[in-house]
């Protein structure tokens, strides 16, 4: 009858996800192991048969999302890894996905993006390639400069990426040595130059210890999973705002994990409603080698307060600088009205990322930006509900590119940076989209001519940013780009029984 | 409303179209600087020289079948398209005569009589079925100049902001001193300038909107609500029949019989006047102008409230045009007022007929007595005058209006709870005048435009009812009114002939065997050539989208494309005619040629920003329902690499037209790219601009010169 299909509820059904089959990423920031090392390695020539035995015998070693408890009492949402000293998880990238698989049609059910990868080969006559100008890689960023790409060959090319995680240092160092060990037995070999035994491994550290390197609390604004957003949280008790607030940042599993139903309502990653084996309870993974020029960010809001205010005194500096990032030091939001009274009725009722107030709309408090700039790095990044004249479509198409953020800072010397790593189903439709349409586009929210002041990259060097202001808007003039790229790809982050699937068939078939 | 359209479509000389198409990629399409972002045009196609050129392409669609390749060559203007053919030609007839030789039927004369190749282009334009103006009635000077001053008051707001924290200067200390600064520093003090303190008349168009388009189709309209009024009282009767005949309703309904007897007493005569039957026909048929009796008026509220409280979620799913709760405003619920209004008009007959219409001739039944002291409360001098027609439209009117206010005061709870969500105690009050406002009027065009209608139906039926009617015999007259009677017991019966109509035309144009577009996402081939052009390289900013899609056989599929195109069209003109299409802001403008005796749809699409996101808007906004109903009875032919033959694919299935179909989004943006053709060259006027840039410097302008309230003058300086 036709009218039951036009009026079939579109009600969220109570979603359960396998978690003992999904690796332990998806589900925790892993706060307690501060210490890490992603170890890229390649197949080299190492047989089916031994990569199969290797694979089988990783899959055991995965930490798994089910090891820790995700709680939801009347306050917040908690979630605490039980104390396993160290953590694996393994990423692939679209050579090792097709490595492993070849010979069957796998790969054809994998993203386009993640099929041709971040740093793709140019088409001759191109002097860039189409995914490097969507993602703002080119001029100095160009992939051509990185220190590693997903689409490396021979010697540097990466099949995938030991993600460990420990506690303390020297486990990881054991850790790591055990896992080198592991690769090189079964014939594989960890990516690098072998005559200099150069690896990449990319050393890492936590950001909750210490701030990102321009001296902000990172990592904040996770969005929840539906699935871990449980109905015993006492929803009644906070006010219709407060609700929305916290709603914000709760999306559908299929936004993060593939196989689950994503906010458009369909199976993420399924063609024609059905989904690759292959695919189901794994995500996408951006991984990026980001480098931040403290003194230039640090000499540019000097100059800039000079401008400005006739001194550079610290207090105006800093002003520059939370203007530029959306957020004081400490990760504050910067809303004026913060203190009205539906903001303060979901105090101590809803789970809080961090201690800090955290979860204002932007619409009802900041609608034009005289608080937190329209152009600044975290209202580009999410612009939660304040894209479009109506919050509410608004918010629904924000939460279509949410993504799930597991950054560690570069723990190597020399370097201040960061090592981004974004969770997302869909990398065209999120990490690209916020990429190109919000971080990367000159005319956000009807502004014109500037970029993120933060991480931007144009070709034609500098940026401007404008801070609403009144009676006139105050402009930040030359604003030189602070980050630089130097390496990325694109990874999977495939489910346990994916794994082992793969393992037993190539082990099936080194035996034939 | 300008800007105007060009679309010229010639099939290509037997291979030459590799030629031709390494030719205009060579020596016709404009270079693209990136790091200003400025197009310099060839020397043989100097697009830049004409002044009312807002976008130019060339396109070539290759061959097929039996079909030769055909050049497409597409225009938007300002100015009567045979001038702008002219001035083409006459700045170009070197490049234009080494393109068209290529095609069949140009004139030999060549170069030699540039009127003829004039002639040729004119004789070869397909025009638009459906063209969208990103912003209409402007021009491309008006466009450039209005940026540039823009440009230049953001420039002297931000000097003005450094001299004022440095302390170099004091800021103005009223809005309209702020004002008058910027009118004096941005504009006054250079005299070039002058232009800008012209007021600008938008197009009547976007003025007045959809009452424009009311007065304008108003023959149409009248002959349309006599059609369906036709088909209201004549196509129901078989289907009454039916349902009085059968076994189902004649004994246990004891209601029926006194509905009969109601019937009966409404055909009587009134004070032993000799009622003929024409008369007693009229008034029955002639309901609309009958005063609405107070049950109808209970039963209508009542209905309202129960069908308001039922919708909840499920009515924005009955209106094509709106997607979430919040999006609530009022043109978003015309699908369910649509719904309610069906609804009344039933009910209204229903109650007509039960109530007797004179007091005179009641009884004194209990069910009488309480209509009647019901009916005494509302209009006591029924029961003393005889009712004359001014009598019965002022109540009328009255009634309509009541039921305005009952729409408002729902309307308004229902918005109030996002407002309240959204909005916090200061800018609350502001933003829900302004939407109450905003409602208002609305809903004033709304109740006008539906009582202008009914009167037209009214006085069709009044006519039908003098001349055909009358030759009807009176047990036709009651099983009519009885299907009626029982129709509107069930508001339902209404929305399901409405996705009848849409399940049956569905069924007709989704007809063939074609493979389903979820399998495009399988291939490997990206269709890459197609969209080189996009994101990077000549159109960094601005991109075009040509698709080329066929039309599944039948004639069926023909006649619903070129209504919905049509109806698009309209709106287009009347409603999206403020920068956005069905929420979509990014189109700066956009065609839909039905090529090929309409076998072929072509879409012709300039637009701003990157691919994705814009296909994304397609998928995620309002306009997915408009994307559906023009695409749903498409596919496209795939070659497959390096074979001859080609597989068909279908646009995602849709659901009762409007739904699903592009909201499978993997599906369609793999079909959408599939379709692409390959822009081979591409000139725009304003290449930097998007088209929220170019509405938001013509409102800076406008706005600068007026006496603007606090909150007008502060969106100015929001934008500088």
């Amino acid at each position: 009858m036709p009218f039951s299909r036009i009026f079939k509820g579109t009600r969220a059904e109570a979603v359960r996800v396998d978690w003992g089959d999904v690796q332990v990423l998806v589900r925790f920031g892993l706060g307690n192991h501060p210490c890490s090392a992603f170890l890229a390695f390649r197949f080299a020539d190492a047989s089916n048969d031994e990569i199969g035995r290797w694979l089988s015998a990783v899959t055991t070693r995965v930490t798994r999302a089910d090891a820790g408890t995700f709680s939801a009492d009347k306050a917040e949402v908690r979630c605490k890894l039980a104390r396993t000293p160290i953590v694996l998880n393994i990423l692939l990238t679209a050579q090792g996905v097709d490595r492993l698989t070849s010979g069957t049609h796998a790969m054809r059910a994998m993203a386009p993006a993640f099929r041709e990868g971040m740093a793709p080969r140019r088409n001759s006559g191109d002097s860039v390639a189409r995914r490097s100008v969507v993602l703002g890689d080119t001029g100095l960023n160009d992939p051509q400069h990185w220190r590693w790409r997903d689409s490396d060959e021979g010697e540097q090319r990466i099949d995938g990426i030991l993600l460990l995680y420990a506690t303390s240092p020297q486990r990881l160092a054991e850790l790591l040595s055990g896992e080198i060990d592991h690769l090189t037995r079964h014939g594989m070999r960890p990516t690098g130059r072998s005559e200099t035994s150069e690896r990449l491994v990319l050393q890492g550290k936590l950001a909750k210890t210490s701030p990102e390197p321009f001296g902000f609390k990172d990592g904040i604004s996770q969005p929840i999973l539906e699935s871990d957003w449980r109905a015993d949280v006492k929803h009644e008790a906070l006010s219709d705002l407060g609700r929305r607030a916290v709603e914000q940042s709760v999306i559908r599993t299929g936004e993060i994990l593939l196989g689950y139903r994503n906010e458009r309502g369909a199976i993420a990653g399924a063609i024609g409603g059905d989904l690759s084996p292959l695919l189901r309870n794994g995500t996408y993974v951006v991984l990026r080698e980001l480098h931040q020029n403290v003194d230039a960010f640090d000499s540019f809001a000097r100059e800039a307060a000079k401008a400005h205010f006739g001194t550079d005194h610290g207090d105006h500096v800093t002003w520059v600088k939370e203007r530029m990032v959306g957020r004081r030091h400490n990760g504050e939001m910067l809303t004026s009205t913060n203190e009205a009274p539906g903001i303060k009725a979901k105090r101590g009722s809803m789970p809080r990322q961090g201690t800090l107030d955290n979860d204002a709309l932007f619409h009802p408090n900041d609608r034009y930006g005289l608080a937190c700039p329209l152009g600044s790095h975290i209202r580009r990044a999410n612009p939660r509900d304040s894209l479009g004249p109506d919050p509410g479509t608004a918010m629904r198409l924000g939460k279509l590119r949410r993504i799930l953020r597991r950054s560690r800072l570069i723990a190597a010397n020399g370097h201040s940076g960061m090592y981004f790593m974004a969770l997302n189903a869909d990398i065209a439709g999120q990490f690209e989209h916020i990429q190109q349409n919000w971080i990367n586009n000159e005319r956000f929210m009807g502004l014109a001519e500037e970029v993120d002041p933060l991480s931007h990259y144009r070709p034609r060097g500098k940026t401007q940013m404008t801070i609403q202001h009144r009676p006139f808007n105050i402009r930040l003039k030359d604003i030189p780009p602070f980050v630089s790229v130097h390496g990325g790809g694109y990874f999977f982050l495939p489910g346990l029984a994916a794994l082992a699937t793969i393992a037993a068939n190539l082990s099936g078939r080194g035996a034939r | 409303m300008g800007p105007n359209c060009l679309t010229v479509i010639v099939p290509i000389r037997d291979g030459r179209a590799v030629e031709l198409k390494a030719y205009l990629k060579a020596e016709i399409d404009p270079d693209y600087h990136a790091i200003d972002g400025t197009l310099t045009c060839k020397p043989k196609m100097p697009f830049h020289l004409l002044e009312g050129l807002h976008f130019a392409s060339f396109v070539i669609l290759d061959d097929e079948d039996a079909k030769p390749a055909r050049l497409v060559f597409e225009a938007t203007f300002d100015g009567a398209r045979d001038a702008f053919v002219n001035d083409l030609v006459r700045i170009a007839t070197e490049g234009l005569d080494a393109i068209f030789s290529n095609c069949r039927g140009y004139p030999a004369t060549g170069p030699t009589l540039p009127a003829a190749i004039s002639a040729y282009l004119i004789a070869h334009d397909l025009g638009a079925q459906l063209m969208f103006r990103g912003a209409p009635g402007r021009t491309v000077s008006q466009i450039k100049r209005e940026a540039e001053l823009r440009k230049r008051l953001k420039t002297c707001a931000s000097k003005e902001a450094v001299s004022v924290s440095n302390g170099l200067s004091s800021t103005p200390n009223s809005i309209g001193g702020v004002q008058s600064l910027l009118q004096t520093v941005g504009v006054r003090r250079d005299a070039t300038l002058a232009w800008a303190e012209d007021r600008y008349r938008e197009p009547p168009e976007i003025t007045f909107g959809l009452a424009l388009a009311f007065v304008r189709f108003l023959p149409l309209i009248a002959v349309l609500s006599g059609l369906w009024w036709l088909l209201y009282v004549l196509l129901l009767a078989p289907f009454a029949d039916w349902l009085t005949q059968g076994t189902f309703f004649s004994q246990p309904y004891a209601g029926l019989t006194e509905i009969y007897s109601s019937i009966r007493a409404a055909c009587t005569p009134i004070d032993g006047q000799a009622d003929t039957l024409c008369r007693r026909v009229a008034r029955i048929v002639a309901y609309p102008l009958l005063p609405i009796p107070p049950v109808a008026l209970l039963l209508v509220l009542t209905v309202l409230a129960i069908r308001w409280l039922q919708h909840g979620r499920n009515l924005l799913y009955v209106n094509p045009f709106a997607q979430t709760r919040t999006n609530s405003a009022f043109s978003n619920l015309l699908g369910a007022i649509r719904y309610v209004a069906s609804a009344l008009t039933v009910l209204v007959f229903l109650a007509s007929l039960v109530e007797t219409p004179d007091c005179r001739t009641c009884n004194a039944s209990d069910y009488n007595t309480l209509v009647l002291s019901l009916a005494w409360l509302l209009r006591p001098h029924t029961f003393c005058e005889p009712k004359s027609l001014a009598s019965h439209w002022s109540i009328n009117v009255v009634v309509f209006l009541t039921i305005a206010a009952v729409f408002a005061i729902l309307l308004f709870k229902r918005t109030t709870i996002s407002i309240r969500d959204q909005f916090l105690a200061d800018i609350g009050a502001y933003e829900r005048s302004s939407k109450l406002k905003l409602d208002a009027l609305r809903i004033g065009l709304f109740v006008t435009g539906g009582a202008l209608a009914v009167s037209l139906v009214n006085l069709a039926s009044r006519l039908i009812s003098a001349n055909v009617l009358a030759v009807i015999p009176p047990w036709l007259v009651i099983l009519i009114a009885t299907c009626v009677v029982l129709a509107g017991l069930s508001a339902i019966f209404w929305l399901l002939v409405w996705h009848g109509v849409l399940e049956f035309v569905e069924r007709r144009i989704q007809t063939g065997d074609y493979r389903p577009a979820d399998e495009l996402l399988l291939r490997a081939d990206q269709n890459e050539g197609a969209y080189r052009r996009e994101d990077w390289g000549n159109n960094r900013r601005q991109n075009q989208l040509v698709s080329l899609t066929h039309l599944k056989p039948g004639w069926w599929n023909y006649v619903w494309l070129r209504l919905t195109l049509y109806v698009i069209d309209v709106l287009g003109r009347y409603y999206f005619n403020r920068g956005s299409l069905g929420d979509i802001p990014t189109i700066l403008s956009a065609r839909w040629v039905l090529i090929d005796n309409g076998r072929q749809l072509l879409f012709l699409d300039h637009y701003s920003g990157a691919w994705d996101s814009y296909l994304s808007e397609f998928v995620d906004m309002g306009a997915v329902k408009g994307v559906n109903a023009i695409w749903t009875n498409t596919f496209i032919k795939v070659r497959s690499n390096g074979k001859d033959a080609t597989t068909a694919y279908e646009f995602p299935r849709t659901n009762y037209i409007f739904w699903k179909g592009a909201q499978n989004e993997p599906a369609f943006k793999a079909y959408v790219r599939h379709s692409q053709i390959e822009t081979l060259v591409w000139y725009g006027a304003y290449p930097d601009l998007d088209i929220v840039a170019v509405n938001r410097a013509t409102a800076l302008r406008s706005g600068l010169f007026e006496d603007n309230t606090m909150d007008r003058c502060d969106a100015i300086l929001q934008d500088l």
